[in-house]
């Protein structure tokens, strides 16, 4: 297992390295730089925008910048300042991160705790009433875009005034003075992003789940039980159930780390202050540094996710070489 | 290298891989082939084939798109701006019941709320297989026949009007040209992709295998809408193949956001096909033909693809939503098509607010049930058709 | 969000911004573009707004009556202008400002107390004009986008930081919203010397910055330092000069400081916020260090911003909200000696698109915003009674959308092509082509719709906002296809193969393309409309939508494009702040920038039109050369103007001395008068 862990980080580095390079010269090759919101500017010198592209470092080919950073990355552990805030990008990602990191996690979890009960009933009463209402809800969970389901929540929230619209705090969250208190607040903001974009993935480990667990009841053993006069449920429940969850548990890697990229779309409708948000902003002014710095941290998201899952894989089912 | 899946799609489908495989052998004693069976059970599922016919219907209509539409999808109505839909009707005022359907002259009392108020002594029959504005149907026959319309100015604006009175109801027609094609033309490119790509490393394993595999591991790797927006900047100045750069054509620009979504989505599916093809690959039947002196190419297409291509029809009906769902993220992100062309994605983005929801939900609810519809009955076929072909989810 | 450049300079700050920037009205809630506005300025504007909400109410009715007419009789529907349609939304206040303030007042302002002040010692600040309100409250403010980059007031180029550091830097001079004339702030009074080239500033005594440390002509100077070290990038040292040659600051006695200009300038009060008090004792080291511009970054302890103004960060939480908290330090008193600011707390909260803002709003957790988009106007002043609050119309805007084509000639040295293809460039050249293009465009139309009737119609670059510069006597041209027709056969461009599109003699179609930056669905529909009024005379336009930082690339570096559509922030009102696009050698000259030589005869006028404006010391006088330059411009029709939106505020009636405007920052330029009633 640990030579596993090693190799795939091993492997990870050439991956990162051509996320980088791939990164740069989509950055460097797409129309505009940082400087072009000073250009429109009329009371800038053509002298000064020229000292600027000197200073930034903008006047060499993409390569060399790439180069540059390269080394700044391995020498230093520096990915760079923001031309926009000229702080490290590290500062200025850092708290967003934590925030998308949170939301994420916390729809990982409502996606999961609702999922699996919902497919383990879809299943034991397979093409019943109950399935036919879990696989309904599954697939409307499925069906509807999720700017669409942000922006119904936050309709709703306006509406009934019961959940805040958007934000992670309220703002007379800096007035108050108990932990309880602002970890309240934050709850109750967390509320409506968290089942939003939780929904997407919920609809598909329903579905996920009643497989398995369809699967696992098919199983001789199951059978076997049974027919030794077990009672269904209690064959669902001690025999089946535990072996159509294993493989649930291998896909949270997968999940958690799809739901980090992913969650922007609903960070941006509902006002998350999450990392999306700042890529984006960063990459339409151009803020080189910082978006890679974005790229890069979501990447290794990914990868490590993807490990995660991996081994998670491996622990459950040792019939998984890893070679 | 593992065949861990990636996503738990990507779990479902290499698990429905497998199936596919071992129901071509149980298939045959039976007299039938893999497919009779499959279109059997298909027909039994009564959600799948409601599926099959609601899609069926939407293309019909889209394909006859500009014949239904009573006006053209560009033409604004500075008279009518933000209208309400309005169905015409049989009864009027004096409660007279007329056999010809018809619409009342409609006024806007108020430019900023934009309310209407129709007026009794303006009434427009509405009329069947009308002269109206000239098109070309399917880009070739010319013609200016429609369906059905009013005499201007009446309106028939069955799902209302939006900002500057356009009609919603031909805009959702020609919106969905865009958005019910990116979906086939789409996956069509990804499944190619993806199967040449994943069947030559499946079959030839070692370094072709290992560098279309690093090559898979890559774009899986980056996260898919940056990528797709990166992407599309660049597109936006830089010419690849004749398409691009500053004077796209909206055809171009349409090529090149299916392009993209099939550029994120080839891996995944090469993956799958990779997997598959390394389990064929040790058939016996491939093994005889081997020794028989059968060429790699002969052998690739002309047995171990068929063999996937179940797989294939059912992977593109579970992948078609991604792409109609794909089209309306990217409209959101303002990367998508654009103005003057219209997609739902766009016509779901431009309602995208609030007080649409409260003072013209029109906007709003046409793109978005029509999108709902149409992913709804993507999914339900999809998981018949998941059904029909692997039958240990029916047994009980 | 408004645009990418800077805008909304703080009051103070008059220069940092001058000329046209840009900015894209109405489009606040979309993600994909930053927020930054368009340069906007603030200038010397010597008129009310009074006659403001006229103009914006006397454009959409025209159609609507007409369309009465014609349907005449016993029609159930009533047809209601936009004045009574505004009107009849009860919660909607027309802003209407009394007295009109003569240009004379801001000329040479002169510093006595007032009477019945009860002021701490004579210097200190007195707030005029103001209801005497109480102590105490936390004022939340939702604004637009991801929040400030930089906390320097030197360096910020951006609106969202401009917003907040204005709140928290007192400018030298301070600018009245509501009477649109310069106060003294740091400064009590600036004279011109008698060789009409210096000016001598004089500061109050008295004064500290919020760590109690005396602000003094040391401050003022190091200010200065500032902008002009080559290491801290800014754009101020490219404002503060004349002929090329950058002002000279230097401290007289510890309250007096001498600005020495290489020349007289006539734009010296329009650029004179330039200068920035900085503590010199807190940020020197940082200085001498080259580490300056780290020094106010977002993430640096708010203890250690040592400011001058009302209010001192703190708390800055990255992309959500900004809360500044009362400075003790800060010397402006009401008549009963109260000291300013009211407020405990100021709350900035930010908000990625409109929706956000306004259910913010409606739900009462932020308590003011500005500039809701027209289509969700209705509803706010529907809520105004319930909500307990106010709608305010400011009237336009003093930003404007504007189209043009390309007149570059010459060969680009990157293709070694023509900008503009020639056969298209000789067409654009001819006046009666632009001519006719604007007469082709139903603008009324579109602003009846899309902008529900709450813009006006323009004719020239300067905004009705600013009466004592903008003439209204140049010329229009009115939506009329027959009109642009004569005018296009006139040419010779004919339709010859009857397909709809007119050809020249050779059989060129007459098309083109044009840019528009994408994310801002109002232009991005307008843009469509506009393509289909042209294609109504013949002409086949195409739109393109490119990232705002790719089409800024085009127009201002590349110049490869054949047409722009675009909105132009409000440099202010002043000249000295759109000079540049007039003057044929400036780079924001956008549709022939930076001309060795001017290319035309008017376009040589212009220019010389504009020295002579900027070596004239009578404004009187200068009105004049400006108006003809504005007569010239709308005659070449060089710029194809379309409209300027109207600017609406919503706040709480709760609010004291609320004085909304339509120029920036619309509620917050009085922040330190603000109380809770």
């Amino acid at each position: 297992m640990l030579k596993l862990v090693l190799r795939r980080i091993l492997e990870s580095i050439p991956l990162l390295l051509a996320i980088s390079l791939v990164t740069f010269f989509l950055l460097f090759h797409s129309p505009g730089d940082y400087l072009a919101s000073l250009r429109a500017d009329p009371k800038i010198s053509d002298a000064f925008l020229k000292s600027e592209v000197i200073r930034l470092g903008l006047d060499q080919p993409w390569y060399i910048v790439w180069l540059k950073w390269l080394w700044g990355v391995v020498r230093y552990g520096n990915l760079g300042h923001s031309f926009t805030y000229k702080i490290p990008v590290t500062e200025l990602i850092g708290a967003r991160l934590f925030n998308t990191f949170l939301l994420a996690f916390c729809s990982t979890i409502f996606a999961w705790s609702i999922a699996v009960p919902l497919g383990i009933i879809a299943a034991v009463k397979q093409n019943k009433l109950p399935d036919r209402i879990a696989s309904g809800i599954a697939f409307i969970g499925l069906s509807i875009p999720s700017v669409l389901l942000a922006l119904f929540a936050v309709y709703f929230a306006a509406v009934t005034g019961t959940f805040p619209t958007g934000g992670m705090k309220s703002d007379t969250h800096f007035m108050m003075t108990d932990t309880w208190s602002r970890f309240k607040d934050i709850a109750h903001h967390l509320v409506l992003p968290t089942i939003v974009l939780g929904m997407g993935g919920l609809a598909i480990y329903t579905r996920q789940m009643r497989s398995n667990l369809l699967e696992t009841l098919q199983a001789d053993y199951v059978r076997t039980a049974m027919a030794k006069g077990l009672s269904h449920r209690t064959a669902v429940m001690r025999h089946a159930l535990r072996n159509a969850l294993n493989p649930m548990i291998t896909l949270f890697g997968f999940a958690f780390s799809d739901l980090l990229s992913g969650a922007f779309l609903v960070e941006n409708v509902m006002a998350w202050p999450g990392l999306g948000r700042t890529t984006i902003e960063a990459y339409t002014s151009k803020d080189l540094f910082t978006v890679a710095a974005a790229v890069m941290l979501a990447s290794v998201m990914l990868i490590i996710g993807n490990l995660t899952a991996d081994i998670l894989l491996g622990l459950n089912d040792p019939r998984i070489r890893h070679d | 290298m593992t065949d861990a899946p990636r996503t738990p799609s990507e779990k479902l489908t290499q698990e429905l891989a497998a199936a596919v495989t071992a129901d071509a052998a149980a298939a045959a004693p039976m007299g039938l082939s893999p497919s009779a069976l499959a279109w059997r059970r298909l027909r039994k599922n009564r959600a799948a084939m409601f599926g099959a016919l609601v899609l069926l219907a939407l293309y019909l209509v889209t394909a006859l798109g500009s014949f239904i539409a009573p006006v053209s999808p560009a033409a604004g109505d500075y008279d009518h701006p933000n209208h309400p839909p309005t169905l015409p009707r049989f009864v009027d005022e004096k409660g007279k019941f007329h056999a010809r359907p018809f619409v009342y002259g409609m006024r806007m009392n108020d430019p900023v709320r934009q309310n209407y108020q129709y007026d009794v002594n303006q009434k427009y029959p509405l009329r069947f297989l009308v002269r109206g504005e000239p098109y070309k149907l399917w880009w070739i026959i010319p013609t200016d026949l429609h369906l059905f319309g009013v005499e201007k100015p009446g309106i028939v604006a069955l799902f209302g009007t939006d900002s500057v009175g356009k009609d919603v109801f031909s805009r959702v027609i020609e919106g969905g040209k865009i958005s019910l094609s990116i979906g086939l033309v789409g996956i069509s490119i990804s499944l190619l992709a993806g199967m040449f790509m994943g069947s030559l490393a499946g079959y030839f394993g070692g370094w072709t295998d290992r560098l279309i595999m690093r090559l898979v591991e890559f774009l899986l790797s980056i996260p898919t809408l940056y990528l797709i927006i990166a992407l599309r900047a660049y597109f936006q100045t830089q010419t690849v193949l004749g398409i691009g750069g500053r004077n796209m054509s909206s055809t171009q620009m349409y090529l090149i956001i299916v392009v993209i979504l099939a550029f994120v989505g080839w891996a995944g599916q090469a993956r799958v096909v990779r997997g598959m093809v390394l389990a064929i690959k040790e058939f016996d039947f491939i093994t005889a033909e081997r020794a028989l002196g059968a060429s790699t190419f002969r052998i690739i297409t002309r047995h171990i693809l068929p063999n996937t291509l179940s797989y294939v029809v059912i992977s593109a009906t579970i992948a078609v939503p991604g792409y109609i769902l794909g089209e309306v993220a990217l409209s959101y992100l303002g990367v998508g098509i654009q103005e003057p062309q219209v997609s739902w994605g766009i016509m779901l983005e431009d309602a995208q607010s609030l007080s649409t929801i409260t003072n013209q939900p029109w906007l709003l609810f046409a793109p978005a049930a029509l999108i709902f519809i149409t992913v709804f009955a993507f999914n339900f076929l999809g998981d018949g058709l998941r059904d029909a072909i692997d039958p240990h989810q029916q047994r009980k | 969000m408004r645009s990418v450049i800077d805008d909304a300079p703080p009051m103070w700050r008059v220069i940092r911004s001058n000329g046209l920037g840009i900015i894209h009205e109405d489009e606040r809630q979309h993600p994909m573009t930053i927020n930054a506005n368009g340069l906007r300025a603030i200038t010397l504007r010597t008129t009310t707004l009074a006659a403001l909400a006229l103009l914006c109410i006397g454009c959409a009715p025209k159609e609507l009556r007409d369309q009465a007419a014609a349907g005449g009789e016993a029609t159930t529907a009533t047809a209601t202008s936009t004045t009574s349609a505004i009107a009849s939304l009860s919660g909607v206040v027309n802003v209407t400002l009394a007295d009109q303030i003569t240009s004379a007042s801001i000329e040479h302002p002169t510093y006595t107390p007032p009477e019945g002040f009860k002021l701490p010692f004579p210097d200190a600040l007195a707030a005029r004009d103001i209801t005497p309100g109480k102590r105490g409250g936390n004022l939340t403010y939702v604004a637009f986008g991801d929040g400030p980059k930089t906390f320097d007031p030197i360096t910020a180029n951006d609106s969202a930081s401009n917003e907040v550091i204005a709140r928290m830097f007192m400018g030298l001079v301070e600018f009245n919203n509501q009477t649109q004339t310069y106060q003294p702030g740091i400064a009590k009074t600036w004279r011109m010397e008698e060789d009409q080239r210096n000016w001598i500033l004089e500061l109050r005594e008295g004064l500290q910055w919020s760590d109690g440390k005396p602000i003094t002509a040391d401050d003022v100077v190091f200010g200065a330092r500032v902008i002009f070290d080559p290491k801290v990038a800014n754009a101020g040292k490219d404002v503060l000069q004349v002929n090329g040659k950058p002002f000279i600051v230097e401290k007289v006695d510890d309250y007096t400081v001498r600005v020495k200009l290489d020349a007289p300038s006539g734009s010296f009060q329009a650029l004179i916020g330039g200068l920035v008090a900085l503590p010199q004792h807190a940020y020197e080291d940082e200085l001498e260090a080259g580490t300056y511009e780290q020094a106010l970054n977002i993430n640096v302890d708010p203890a250690k911003i040592i400011v001058s103004g009302p209010f001192k960060l703190k708390l800055y939480e990255s992309g959500q909200r900004v809360v500044l908290e009362r400075n003790p330090y800060y010397h402006k008193y009401d008549q009963a000696g109260t000291q300013l600011p009211y407020l405990d707390t100021l709350v900035i909260t930010y908000a990625p698109d409109m929706d956000q803002m306004l259910s913010r709003f409606q739900s009462g957790q932020a308590d003011a915003f500005i500039r809701p988009r027209p289509d969700s106007l209705s509803n706010l002043a529907a809520g105004a009674a319930a909500g307990d609050y106010t709608v305010y119309n400011c009237g336009p805007g003093d930003g404007s959308n504007v189209f043009w084509f390309n007149l570059k000639m010459g060969l680009s040295p990157k293709s070694n092509k023509p900008y503009v293809d020639p056969t298209r460039h000789a067409w654009f050249s001819d006046a009666r082509f632009r001519q006719a293009a604007m007469h082709a465009l139903d603008k009324e139309s579109v602003i009846r719709t899309e902008m529900r009737g709450l813009a006006v119609s323009t004719w020239g670059l300067e905004s009705p906002a600013s009466r004592f510069w903008y003439n209204s006597n140049i010329t229009k041209y009115p939506f009329d296809r027959a009109k642009a027709g004569e005018l296009l056969d006139a040419m010779d461009l004919k339709d010859r193969n009857n397909d709809g599109i007119r050809e020249d003699a050779a059989g060129n179609p007459v098309s083109f393309t044009f840019i528009t930056n994408k994310g801002n669905k109002v232009r991005e529909k307008v843009a469509s409309l506009m393509a289909a009024d042209w294609k109504a005379v013949g002409i086949d336009a195409r739109p393109q939508f490119i990232d705002f930082q790719a089409l800024v690339t085009q127009t201002s570096d590349s110049f490869e494009y054949e047409a722009c559509l675009l909105g132009f922030g409000g440099g202010g009102v002043h000249p000295a702040n759109s000079m540049n696009v007039y003057l044929s050698s400036g780079r924001t000259h956008f549709f022939n920038p930076s001309q060795e030589a001017p290319a035309t005869d008017w376009e040589k006028e212009i220019d010389e039109l504009a020295r002579s404006f900027n070596a004239t010391l009578d404004i009187n006088a200068q009105r004049e050369k400006f108006n003809r330059m504005q007569a010239i411009m709308a005659d070449q029709c060089a710029f194809l103007p379309l409209w300027t939106s109207s600017v609406f505020v919503a706040a709480r009636n709760s609010i004291g001395n609320l004085k909304p405007s339509a120029i920036t920052h619309e509620v917050l330029w009085n922040s330190d008068e603000l109380f809770f009633k």
